[in-house]
């Protein structure tokens, strides 16, 4: 299958720290990639630097993005280009759901769509409420969704979906983004857990990071079942020796 | 029984300028420019259900018993000195569907307008009246006084558009009677700030079970100064108020927003909400809601804050696509978008489309 994004080398740095070293991925078309790790293992950095956030220095690496290096582009274009991410915890807005979703949906032409995404993630309810404002852990995770939904994009950049939900949730969530990996959409999935994967179709590729650094790979069936039966710890030990 | 008038009289007048206020002046309501009267028509047409819609002078001539019955009552002025100004009269259970457009035009330089309104909603009856002022010369005085009887079970709608010069000095001061289960909502909101502005605003709820809401967004650029007051006052049991505004501060400009309740009645409701937004390091920004009880049985609440729009808001709506520029103009968008849903239907398009040019213009 295609290669949607391939991040090579890739080292990073926020206020000063570098926070990733040497990271290579590849993200493919119509394909989930999992990328798991502890806790502050820099998972989430690597999703706001492919989006280009401006917290977030490339000291040396590529970012390719359909062949094309984005290093040095802007969030808009990257955005215009098809990027899009989902928060783990996104800000609280002062302006209401359904003046946001309209916004972003003229900007990507998906105004079509934003009903129907509305409807089949029951969203309708929040859509007067200001972003975030009280919304329950499941609500702020399928709002990021319909948010990234509509802006139909070509890489789907998405930090923790399952975190903080209940089961029922993960489920809802996970038929999502299957949609959106059978619509051909590249998705990088982070999760800590990896407890969604069960429900995911059309798994790729599958990372282990720990302190900035890509330690190990493999499917991610194999990635997620090495991680539930041994815990982070003793692939760290494997990985780095010791 | 209710009467229900609709205005269907259409006024077509090349006034281009009160185009920029957005009032679709040529589709219903009617204008008053100045010293011209360009209403009779629309006057005469809702004289047969006995609705007053004149000029404050042909009022004083011709409905005196009016004016002495329900007006010139809370002030002490001399009404030989009004320069302009309207009387609608809405008698017992008649509902005017359609809105009342009033437009003041300061149109000649180093003007001084003196404007009188008065407005009476007899017993169940309805009216929607929007008012729009707007300054075609840089320089000018406005000062306009208002008074307002909205009698039993009556419901008045007040949506106020404002668009000034620089140099234009305003005072405003409007006096609310409200009687038992009346309801008063007022929506005010400036395209342009004048120099200096001073509005107050008295809610007399007098009536049991009477409400008000206001909302006011209230937006300073350049050098202007402006000072809103709302004053509540809870008379009788079971009334209650609502006074929520935003202020925006751009440039240097300073703005302050006082808002009172004053809980003199058992059973009473008050809440105050002020929301400063700060877009310049020389604007000033001053919110002072005050709670006032004298009485066992209220319930009063206020909240209130300043800020800016965080790094993390900003950052955000980037990643969602949107430029810097767009994405500060998204949060001030949606932070102006107050108490839209409670006006009437008619009108909230032309709240929606000033509140997108005024977020359009700070861009």
């Amino acid at each position: 299958m295609d290669k949607l994004l391939i991040v090579k080398d890739l080292s990073v740095v926020v206020d000063k720290h570098q926070i990733l070293s040497n990271v290579g991925i590849v993200v493919r078309k119509g394909e989930i990639t999992v990328l798991m790790g502890p806790n502050a293992s820099g998972k989430s950095t690597l999703l706001y630097t492919i989006m280009g956030l401006r917290k977030y220095h490339v000291v040396s690496g590529e970012i390719l993005f359909n062949g094309e290096n984005i290093v040095n582009q802007p969030p808009w274009i990257r955005a215009s280009k098809g990027i899009a991410l989902a928060f783990q915890n996104p800000p609280k807005i002062p302006v209401k759901l359904g003046y946001i979703a309209r916004r972003v949906a003229e900007k990507h032409h998906g105004l079509e769509v934003i009903d129907k995404y509305a409807v089949s993630l029951k969203l309708k309810h929040l859509l007067n409420r200001n972003l975030f404002y009280g919304f329950s852990g499941g609500e702020i995770k399928r709002t990021e969704l319909y948010l990234l939904t509509i802006k139909r994009p070509l890489l789907a950049l998405l930090d923790e979906p399952d975190s903080g939900v209940d089961i029922d949730s993960i489920r809802e969530i996970a038929y999502h983004i299957n949609k959106l990996a059978d619509n051909g959409s590249g998705v990088l999935l982070v999760t800590h857990q990896g407890y969604i994967l069960r429900y995911l179709d059309n798994l790729g590729m599958g990372y282990v990071m720990y302190n900035g650094r890509i330690i190990y790979s493999d499917t991610a069936f194999n990635v997620s079942k090495k991680v539930l039966v041994y815990g982070y710890s003793r692939i760290v030990k494997e990985a780095l020796g010791g | 029984m209710v009467i229900e008038v609709s205005v269907t009289e259409a006024l077509k007048k090349s006034l281009k300028e009160v185009y920029r206020l957005g009032l679709e002046v040529d589709k219903q309501g009617s204008i008053i420019l100045d010293e011209t009267m360009a209403f009779h028509r629309i006057s005469k047409a809702l004289e047969e259900y006995g609705i007053v819609y004149t000029s404050i002078r042909d009022a004083l001539d011709r409905y005196s018993d009016i004016v002495e019955r329900y007006g010139l009552k809370l002030f002490n002025i001399d009404k030989r000195s009004f320069d302009n100004g309207i009387l609608l009269y809405v008698p017992k259970n008649t509902r005017l569907v359609d809105p009342v457009y009033t437009c003041y035009t300061l149109a000649s330089k180093g003007f001084v307008q003196r404007v009188y309104n008065l407005l009476v909603l007899e017993e169940g009856s309805e009216a929607v009246s929007v008012t729009g002022c707007l300054s075609i010369v840089p320089e000018g005085v406005h000062s306009s006084i208002t008074e307002t009887y909205i009698g039993r079970n009556a419901r008045l709608y007040m949506i106020m558009v404002h668009n000034w010069m620089p140099e234009v000095v305003m005072g405003t001061v409007k006096r609310v009677r409200l009687m038992e289960n009346a309801q008063y909502y007022d929506y005010y909101v400036n395209l342009v700030p004048p120099k200096s502005m001073g509005f107050t605003i008295e809610l007399y709820l007098e009536g049991e079970n009477s409400s008000v809401s206001s909302n006011t967004i209230l937006v300073g650029r350049r050098d202007s100064r402006m000072v809103y007051t709302t004053r509540a006052y809870l008379e009788a049991p079971g009334s209650s108020a609502e006074l929520v505004s935003r202020m925006l501060g751009e440039d240097s400009s300073r703005v302050v927003s006082r808002a009172t309740i004053v809980a003199k009645a058992e059973d009473t409701r008050g809440h105050i909400e002020c929301q400063g937004l700060q877009l310049s390091n020389k604007a000033v920004l001053s919110t002072t809601p005050t709670l006032e009880s004298y009485v066992e049985n209220t319930r009063l609440t206020h909240e209130a804050s300043i800020g800016r729009i965080s790094e993390d808001e900003l950052e955000y709506l980037i990643s969602h696509g949107f430029t810097e520029d767009e994405a500060v103009s998204i949060i001030v968008r949606g932070f102006l978008e107050l108490g839209v849903e409670k006006v009437p239907s008619k009108l909230r398009l032309l709240i929606q489309q000033t509140l997108d040019r005024l977020v359009g213009a700070s861009m």
